[in-house]
């Protein structure tokens, strides 16, 4: 079973520092990196390995902490310590600094492009979520504010269909927004967590939220039609369907699910990466996932993300506070 | 009888002289203590809603002097400025500032931060180039509104009323200089 996540290439990413995150472009041909060392690495494959195609440097004046594809490929966006968020422009194998938003009181954590490629959503440690508006003109401008966590908000995720945005905090919860009448408020708080939720990820038709936390567990999330009884609510109704313990000895850091084959890895504190899969015989509303595939020391630190492959089935890609990228191949035994 | 009784009393006020003592001390050392926590109160209150109100009159003389600003503006992205100080403006008209204790003032005092920083974000984005310091004055009904031009002395929005108690000050830097006709 562990042969089933075989390594393909480790790379020295950042060296010297962390890479805390790696991000796959839409089409699959790039890989974006981001670490301490305060760069951003755009990664190409040549033939049968991974190469550094170019480094963003000078755009931030500390830590890189996540970057994020537009929906086009043409646009990275990078959220730093520095409070600030980047949005570089691809001109032919180059990137150039487009804009900076700014804004935030401190810590940008990330930021993510909502699937219409016209909403930009960022986080950060002064406990707000921000919605940015771009037009055609490539100007950003801040639609709104929300402050729905009391504590640190980790990450943010849009939905891969609708203009549904979530978001995982400190305060051990993970906040849902919707726009109504120009307004994004929190629809739904989801509570089960027992500590700081790191990561979220939507399953490929958004049906499903896997959130992963420090209290070793992953929770998959499923939206149920809101209660009746007073009509249409604004509110939406999201229920726990299941939850992975006991398969993590550490922080689990990042969580991925897989668009193509469904499979879902997670990142954790303890270096290792897993695979997990659901059972199809199971009973939708309550699946039930077991592990296939974990890789002990896949680094020799903390695992801070994981990412699966856009276009071709298998791939992953994994990094750590050694300043590593790993790619994986999993290969499902049928 | 009765003699019995009055030997009583006098042996009651020695023996129980104490406990009297003690009871009274009581008594006066609660009632000194229930007017000093009224007043500590009183001042903690004050204090409080003097700076909730300077926070909130803030808000309310910045989105009222970009309106006054902006006025004249017609193109897109003005008038997509204009709403959203509306929108603030909106915000602090419906929040009930007459009752302190309600749960909506806090709710709303947060949503209001919240508007005002993307509001300043939006507006930070450089609409004119020049800086200048306006000195601007609102009560604390938010019905008198003076906004003054210190660099040229001149009065740019005067309503006229006259204003009471509970005035507060506040100074707001702007980016351009605009002549206003009476």
């Amino acid at each position: 079973m562990k042969e089933a996540l075989s390594l393909v290439q480790r790379l020295n990413a950042h060296p010297d520092s962390r890479c805390w995150f790696v991000s796959w472009s839409p089409n699959g041909a790039l890989l974006a990196s981001c670490g301490g060392d305060k760069a951003i690495r755009i990664w190409g494959r040549e033939g049968d390995s991974w190469i550094c195609k170019s480094v963003l440097q000078d755009g931030h004046q500390r830590t890189v902490r996540k970057v994020a594809w537009s929906p086009c490929g043409n646009y990275l966006a990078s959220a730093s310590f520095d409070a600030t968020t980047c949005i570089w422009k691809k001109k032919n194998d180059d990137f150039e600094s487009l804009t900076v938003l700014e804004g935030h009181e401190n810590e940008v954590k990330c930021v993510a492009w909502a699937p219409s490629g016209n909403l930009l959503a960022t986080c950060s440690r002064d406990k707000s979520v921000w919605v940015w508006e771009v037009d055609e003109e490539d100007e950003y401008e801040c639609v709104t504010v929300v402050n729905s966590h009391t504590q640190d908000v980790k990450h943010i995720v849009w939905h891969p269909t609708q203009e549904l945005l979530a978001s995982a905090s400190y305060d051990n919860n993970i906040c849902l927004y919707k726009e109504e009448d120009d307004d994004w408020e929190c629809r739904a708080t989801l509570q089960g967590h027992t500590s700081t939720v790191w990561s979220l990820c939507f399953d490929a038709t958004g049906q499903r939220l896997a959130s992963c936390s420090d209290d070793r567990t992953v929770r998959i999330w499923k939206e149920y039609p809101a209660e009746s009884g007073q009509g249409e609510s604004i509110y939406l109704s999201w229920k726990c369907i299941c939850t992975l313990s006991g398969y993590h000895g550490r922080t689990v850091y990042d969580v991925s699910w897989c668009r193509l084959t469904g499979a879902l890895a997670t990142a954790c504190g303890d270096d290792a990466v897993r695979v997990f899969k659901d059972d199809e015989t199971t009973n939708p509303d309550e699946p039930v996932f077991s592990l296939a595939a974990q890789v002990n020391k896949a680094h020799s630190q903390d695992v801070n993300c994981v990412s699966w492959h856009p276009k071709e089935a298998g791939l992953l890609a994994s990094c750590s506070d050694n300043g590593e990228i790993a790619i994986w191949r999993f290969q499902e035994d049928k | 009888m009765a003699g019995r009784m009055v030997e009583d009393d006098l042996f009651d006020s020695i023996l129980l002289a104490e406990e009297r003592f003690r009871g009274e001390g009581y008594q006066e050392g609660f009632e000194k203590g229930t007017r000093r926590g009224l007043q500590d109160g009183r001042r903690h209150g004050a204090v409080h809603g003097a700076r909730l109100s300077c926070e909130m009159s803030f808000y309310y003389g910045f989105a009222v002097t970009w309106k006054c600003l902006l006025r004249h503006s017609t193109d897109a992205k003005s008038r997509k400025r204009v709403k959203a100080l509306e929108t603030l403006l909106g915000l602090i008209q419906s929040s009930p500032i007459d009752d302190p204790q309600s749960e909506k003032l806090r709710d709303d005092m947060d949503k209001l931060r919240a508007k005002f920083r993307q509001v300043r974000t939006v507006l930070s984005s450089s609409l004119f180039p020049d800086l200048t310091t306006f000195f601007i004055l609102v009560s604390s009904s938010f019905r008198c509104l003076v906004i003054r031009d210190l660099t040229t002395s001149t009065t740019l929005v005067d309503t006229g009323c006259r204003l009471t108690g509970g005035t507060y000050l506040s100074e707001l830097r702007c980016f351009s200089l605009i002549q206003w006709g009476k």
